[in-house]
């Protein structure tokens, strides 16, 4: 068993990875879009609840691959969304989501970004 | 070493197999869910030698997949290295509970990945080679471990083999969440039933009292371990951890207690030293675990109070 990698190796990796950068770029317009449409059902308070928790699942994957893909600031910002709604839910009700809104806006425009810089 | 990595993130597969086989761990098979992986498992025509789960996915998570494959008779001690994001707490005190042995923290540092990987794969190679010596050999009966060193205790609540433990407390220092204490207990009794009984015996005393400790930190949220020698570590956040005052005649009273610890072969009058909180320095690094040592330290000086609170 290799106990650390020659330079082929090395070499190998770094593309594989710079594939799977590449895809999570490809990713960022669907992750967009799925984001947008939460967004709208945030809006009505009879769905806010389930809105704000599947938010909470995506910004928390976001923010699991962000820094393997060289994304820190999309995952500090997907962290903070992550983070805040764990706050909320925990939380009275009804919840106020106004700042779910402003921290999700924040991470689309970096994500954005990153569409048009591609 | 066959491995099994389950992650609902397509991306997070690749990566962690990418970085798998750059590294020469080419046996690697990838699930998306805690579903897939048991029917990976189920199918798999030879076992798996080591696990990585992520913690926090869609229908069955991590922890829960961890209990089913602790519960499989082939798995009861294989590594499993849970995958976690720096921000859940909660959810890797649940995995340790659960059986997790390690943990890496989303984003990959591919160093602390590959670390924890050879980790794993060392101490299966170890258990393999033991097994192996142990099935060559079935007639000799193995030698019973001495007194100073650790036995297994399995399922009871918080109760952690030594290596987890280290790795627990690692992961929530790097996390800064809480400020965290130690402290450490030893049973002095124990050495007689270790002498006056056999290793099965002796291990169930063990576990009972394990049992009480893990009943007297209820509230604690802490994690403890047996040490070997008659000691126990406990570990949590410190101003959750009880003091030895609070916790020390309660605590020998239940070991007196034959419905809660029974030993058969040996007439026990349990005493119980309880050492001070120890905690991490300020200007230790990272992953320092020297508050573990003071901790056991400590104990020594509680033992050597004359009219001590520690007397039972």
């Amino acid at each position: 068993m290799m106990q650390g990698m020659d330079a082929s190796k090395a070499a190998l990796l770094e593309a594989g990875l710079a594939k799977i950068r590449a895809r999570f770029i490809d990713s960022l317009e669907d992750r967009i879009d799925d984001f947008c449409a939460q967004l709208e059902i945030l809006e009505n308070p009879a769905t806010a609840e389930a809105a704000c928790t599947e938010i909470r699942a995506q910004a928390h994957k976001l923010h699991g691959i962000c820094g393997s893909v060289g994304q820190p600031r999309m995952g500090a910002l997907a962290a903070q969304v992550e983070h805040h709604i764990d706050s909320l839910l925990a939380g009275p009700r009804p919840l106020n989501t106004d700042f779910v809104d402003e921290l999700l806006n924040a991470l689309l425009d970096e994500m954005e970004q990153n569409v048009d810089g591609a | 070493m066959k491995i099994l990595a389950v992650d609902d993130d397509e991306l997070i597969r690749e990566i962690l197999s990418a970085t798998l086989e750059a590294h020469g761990y080419t046996d690697v098979t990838l699930a998306e869910s805690g579903e897939d992986a048991l029917q990976k498992i189920a199918a798999s025509p030879t076992p798996f030698e080591g696990f990585m789960f992520d913690i926090q996915m869609p229908g069955m998570d991590g922890t829960e997949l961890c209990q089913h494959v602790r519960q499989m008779d082939h798995y009861k001690n294989s590594p499993v290295i849970m995958i976690t994001a720096m921000n859940d707490k909660t959810y890797v005190d649940r995995a340790f509970m659960a059986g997790a042995t390690d943990y890496v923290t989303k984003p990959f540092d591919t160093t602390e990945l590959m670390t924890r990987i050879r980790l794993a794969d060392r101490l299966q190679s170890e258990a393999r080679k033991a097994a192996a010596a142990a099935a060559s050999n079935p007639a000799a009966a193995a030698p019973k471990p001495p007194f100073k060193d650790p036995v297994t205790i399995k399922d009871v609540r918080g109760v952690v083999k030594s290596a987890a433990l280290d790795n627990y407390v690692i992961l929530m220092l790097e996390q800064k969440q809480f400020a965290m204490g130690a402290f450490a207990i030893r049973v002095p009794e124990l050495e007689n039933v270790h002498a006056g009984s056999d290793i099965e015996e002796f291990t169930y005393v063990v576990t009972d009292v394990a049992e009480v400790i893990s009943d007297c930190l209820v509230g604690a949220q802490a994690f403890l371990s047996y040490l070997g020698g008659g000691n126990f570590v406990c570990v949590g956040a410190k101003n959750k951890l009880p003091t030895a005052e609070s916790m020390h005649d309660e605590f020998v009273m239940m070991l007196n207690d034959p419905d809660l610890v029974y030993c058969e072969e040996v007439a026990t009058g349990f005493t119980a030293q309880i050492g001070d909180i120890a905690a991490p320095k300020l200007f230790e690094k990272r992953g320092d675990l020297r508050f573990l040592d003071r901790a056991v330290e400590k104990l020594s000086e509680a033992g050597g109070k004359s009219g001590g609170r520690f007397a039972a």
